[in-house]
């Protein structure tokens, strides 16, 4: 195993520098330290590698068909029926009400990030567009609905007129008045 | 022909309804010619941008003026080379967007465009007038506006010194 060589081999060149560095030293205490820090040495490279046997292990099982199947499982069971449970409603309802949210929040506000961050999204070029857009859509709507008026006003209006002229060409010269009797 | 009862019957009911209004609508295929009420509104709005700039601009002249002692005589000619150039800025205004775009500002928010009846742009000097014959109409209490509402073309003693009409130009 190239691992197991490369522990022996650290552990080797380990003992190597430790002797290096301590040539003067020599006695029963000095061989202790020896001992110490060589079994230091090791249990550190034992813990590392299993660490990166447990993250690979994990990296397998979370590729695996087993995990997908297990999570669809849990999705299409249990997850759904525990959210809609009375149980998961009182404890986001606690969630809420708790202090808990509250310290959140208040400590979101206070936080200039949050504050820069909004500006930022706030000037962003989509954002701008956007607020553009609607104002021009909403300003489209009012003129089309002011032309659309005026359109049967203009028709109204001719109408109107055109009538008010036909009425006063048929209406019949008044009669003149008759002479007064003579006395 | 049975065939034909609906396509008869349409036409009739079209017939009916020309009797009662009076004048057969006009075809939508051609020229739509624009009314009064229309155009009085884009009208009100280009005077309303032209006013708002003038105003602006005469304040910003006062306000520069203000700084340098200015005699009575000399204001006075300030006052009409103002009023000269409150002319020029309103005849150019008008004249400009109808010889380049065929419209105003608020003719385009009305969607209504000048042109010359066969559909042409205006030349400059023709658009200047227009503008003039438009002074004119508004004269004597606005009667040379009248006419549009009596001939089939809609057209106003501007339009007949200039030769032009107002027609649609958008969708609707």
């Amino acid at each position: 195993m190239p691992a197991s060589k490369g522990g022996v081999g650290t552990l080797a060149r380990g003992g190597a520098r430790w002797e290096d560095e301590h040539e003067d030293m020599s006695g029963p205490l000095d061989a202790f330290r020896f001992g110490a820090d060589l079994g230091g040495a090791a249990v550190n490279r034992a813990a590392r590698l299993a660490r990166d046997g447990a993250l690979a292990a994990l990296d397998a099982f979370a590729e695996s068909r087993f995990a997908a199947e297990a999570a669809e499982r849990m999705l299409a069971g249990p997850v759904p029926r525990a959210l809609d449970s009375a149980a998961a409603e009182r404890l986001v309802a606690r969630v809420i009400q708790g202090p808990l949210l509250d310290e959140a929040v208040s400590r979101l506000l206070e936080s200039e990030d949050l504050w820069l961050m909004v500006d930022v999204i706030a000037q962003s070029p989509a954002v701008t567009e956007a607020i553009g857009r609607q104002s021009i859509g909403f300003a489209d709507q009012v003129a089309g609905a002011v032309r659309d008026r005026s359109f049967n006003a203009d028709e109204r209006l001719e109408f109107a007129a055109k009538r008010l002229l036909r009425r006063s060409r048929r209406a019949p010269p008044a009669a003149e008045p008759e002479p007064a009797p003579e006395s | 022909m049975i065939e034909d009862a609906p396509r008869l019957a349409g036409h009739r009911a079209q017939d009916v309804a020309w009797r009662v209004h009076g004048a057969p609508p006009q075809a939508v295929s051609g020229p739509r010619y624009v009314g009064l009420v229309t155009r009085a509104i884009a009208c009100v709005i280009d005077v309303a941008i032209v006013n708002a700039v003038a105003a602006l601009v005469a304040a910003a002249a006062a306000l520069v003026i203000s700084v340098f002692p200015v005699s009575h005589a000399l204001h006075d000619a300030l006052v009409a080379a103002g009023g000269v150039l409150f002319l020029v800025w309103v005849v150019g205004y008008f004249a400009t967007f109808w010889a380049t775009t065929g419209q105003t500002p608020g003719n385009r928010v009305m969607q209504i465009r000048v042109t010359r009846p066969g559909g042409a742009p205006l030349a400059p000097m023709r658009g200047v007038l227009r503008v003039g014959g438009l002074m004119l109409a508004a004269l004597p209490l606005f009667a040379g506006f009248v006419p549009i509402l009596f001939n089939n073309r809609r057209r106003g003693l501007a339009d007949w010194m200039a030769d032009t009409v107002v027609v649609r130009s958008g969708g609707s």
